[in-house]
C-alpha cells in the first residue's frame, strides 16, 4: 500500500578526484551541474528533472555511496513516516534545512544491510532544465553527451536484505515488483518500487554492509543506449557489459565505471507495475539470463566489483 | 614540457598459480590500462578507477607515482608497504609486482 513515497529524490557519491568526476557525469553522461556548496560538493541533474538536483559528488577519500534519498508527498506524510520508522524501531538523524543546498530537512536512516536512506519532502524546483512549463518544445538542444534524462534508481549489496525488505514494503509502502530466489525460498535480489516503475530500488545478496553497484540514469530509446556505448568508447571510458538488456525488468542497458570505480548505468524501456500486479520470481538458477538477458551467465565483476 | 611516453615493463608473479607473466606498460598512464583484455589478464580487472580493490597488489621491486586510491582497500599501512591498486599506479620504471587479490571479507570499509 502506497505511504506517501514519491520517488527517488538524489544520491551522493563519494568521488576520489571532483574535476574527473564532473567530467563523467556532466561532460560524458550529460548531466546538468546546477550548483556547488562551501563544501566542495557538486549537484547536478538529468535534463527532465523538475527538482534542482539528485545527484551530488562529494570528493573523498574512498568511493561508494553516501545515501540515497526518496522524495515523499509532503512535511506531513515526512512527519507520519518518520514516526512509523522510529515504531519500527529504527534510529532517525534529522538534518536540518539547508544541510544540502536548496533542499528541506531531511530524515535519514541506516538500513539492515548498512546503507544509509534518507526522506525529505521539500527542495527548491527550478523546472525542466532548458524547457520551458509553457508550451514546451521536445528537448533542451544544447544537453551534452548521453544526454542522461532522469536519476532513476540504484542497485545496493548488502547481507539482510530481508531486513530492507520488510521496511520498505511494509513501512514506505514499496512493492515488491521482482526477486530472485532460491529453491528453499530464500530471497538473494530484490527489486522494489513507491512508482509504477518496475524498480525505484534494488537489493541483491552478498555477504557484505554497505556497498554500491550502481547509480542508474534513464535514457529515451534503446539507439540512444547504443550511442553511449559509443560514447564510452570514444573517451576510452571502461565498460563493464553492454549495450545489452536485462532479463530482470527487461530494460535495455549498459553498465560502465566512473573514475573513481563506482559503477553507472544508463538504460531504456522496461517493464512497469501497478499495484495489483503479481510479483515477478527469478530462480537462482538463472540469475545469468535474469541480470544479463543474452549472455545468460554473470560476468565475474558483476558480483565481486563494488564500490 | 611533455614527457617522453616510454615503454617499461611489468613482470606479475601469481603466487596462488605459481606463474610470473610479463607485459608492457606505457610510462604515461596507470599500469592496468595497459592491459587491453580483461579476459586472461595477469592481474584482475575490475572498475579501473581506484575504488573497488580486485587490482590489489604490492611492489616487489621499481618505482612509481600514484593517484588516489579509496582508503577502503589501501590504508596508510598497506602504502608504506608498497601495497597499491594496480589501476592507480603509473610506472617510473620497470616493475615487479605481486598479486594480493582482496577477497570482500578483507574488505577495511
Ligand atoms: S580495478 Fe577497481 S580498484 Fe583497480
Ligand atoms: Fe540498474
Amino acid at each position: 500500500m502506497k505511504k506517501g513515497v514519491m520517488r527517488p529524490g538524489h544520491v551522493q557519491i563519494r568521488v576520489l578526484d571532483l574535476d574527473e568526476a564532473v567530467k563523467h557525469y556532466a561532460d560524458l553522461m550529460g548531466l546538468i551541474e546546477m550548483d556547488r556548496d562551501d563544501q566542495g560538493r557538486v549537484y547536478l541533474k538529468g535534463w527532465t528533472e523538475v527538482d534542482k538536483f539528485s545527484v551530488v559528488l562529494r570528493e573523498a577519500d574512498e568511493a561508494g555511496m553516501d545515501f540515497m534519498a526518496f522524495k515523499v508527498a509532503d512535511e506531513a506524510t515526512l512527519d507520519s513516516l518518520a514516526q512509523d520508522l522510529r515504531d519500527y524501531g529504527l534510529e532517525l538523524t534529522e538534518l536540518p534545512a539547508g544541510d544540502l543546498k536548496d533542499c528541506g530537512r531531511r530524515i535519514q536512516f541506516t538500513a539492515p544491510t548498512g546503507h544509509h536512506f534518507e526522506l525529505f519532502a521539500t527542495k527548491e524546483q527550478t523546472g525542466k532544465w532548458g524547457v520551458s512549463n509553457r508550451n514546451p518544445e521536445a528537448w533542451p538542444r544544447d544537453a551534452k553527451g548521453m544526454k542522461a534524462t532522469r536519476f532513476d534508481h540504484c542497485l545496493l549489496y548488502g547481507d539482510d536484505i530481508d531486513g530492507v525488505l520488510d521496511i520498505f514494503t511494509n513501512v514506505l509502502g514499496f512493492q515488491l515488483v521482482e526477486q530472485v530466489v532460491e529453491p528453499d525460498g530464500n530471497k538473494i535480489a530484490i527489486f522494489m518500487a513507491c512508482s509504477m516503475k518496475e524498480h525505484d530500488i534494488a537489493f541483491i545478496r552478498q555477504p557484505m554492509k554497505d556497498k554500491f553497484h550502481h547509480a542508474s540514469f534513464f535514457l529515451e530509446s534503446w539507439e540512444d543506449v547504443l550511442k553511449a556505448g559509443d560514447l564510452l568508447s570514444m573517451t576510452d571510458t571502461p565498460i563493464d557489459i553492454g549495450p545489452t538488456r536485462h532479463g530482470l525488468t527487461h530494460g535495455t542497458t549498459i553498465y560502465f565505471f566512473d573514475p573513481s570505480g563506482n559503477r553507472c548505468e544508463v538504460f531504456s524501456g522496461g517493464d512497469y507495475t501497478y499495484p495489483d500486479h503479481p510479483v515477478i520470481t527469478w530462480d537462482a538458477e538463472q540469475l545469468g539470463k535474469a541480470i544479463f538477458y543474452h549472455d545468460r551467465e554473470l560476468n565475474e565483476r558483476f558480483l565481486t566489483v563494488v564500490t | 614540457m611533455e614527457a617522453k611516453v616510454t615503454s617499461l615493463n611489468v613482470t606479475v608473479v601469481d603466487k596462488a598459480k605459481d606463474t610470473e607473466v610479463a607485459f608492457d606498460a606505457k610510462s604515461d598512464q596507470p599500469v592496468l590500462l595497459s592491459i587491453r583484455s580483461v579476459v586472461g589478464s595477469p592481474i584482475p580487472v575490475g572498475c579501473k578507477g581506484g575504488g573497488c580493490g580486485v587490482c590489489k597488489v604490492r611492489v616487489l621491486e621499481g618505482n612509481f607515482s600514484a593517484k588516489r586510491m579509496s582508503k577502503a582497500h589501501i590504508s596508510e599501512q598497506d602504502l608504506e608497504e608498497n601495497v597499491v591498486l594496480a589501476c592507480r599506479i603509473i610506472p617510473e620504471t620497470d616493475l615487479k609486482v605481486e598479486i594480493l587479490a582482496e577477497t570482500p571479507e578483507e574488505d577495511k570499509s
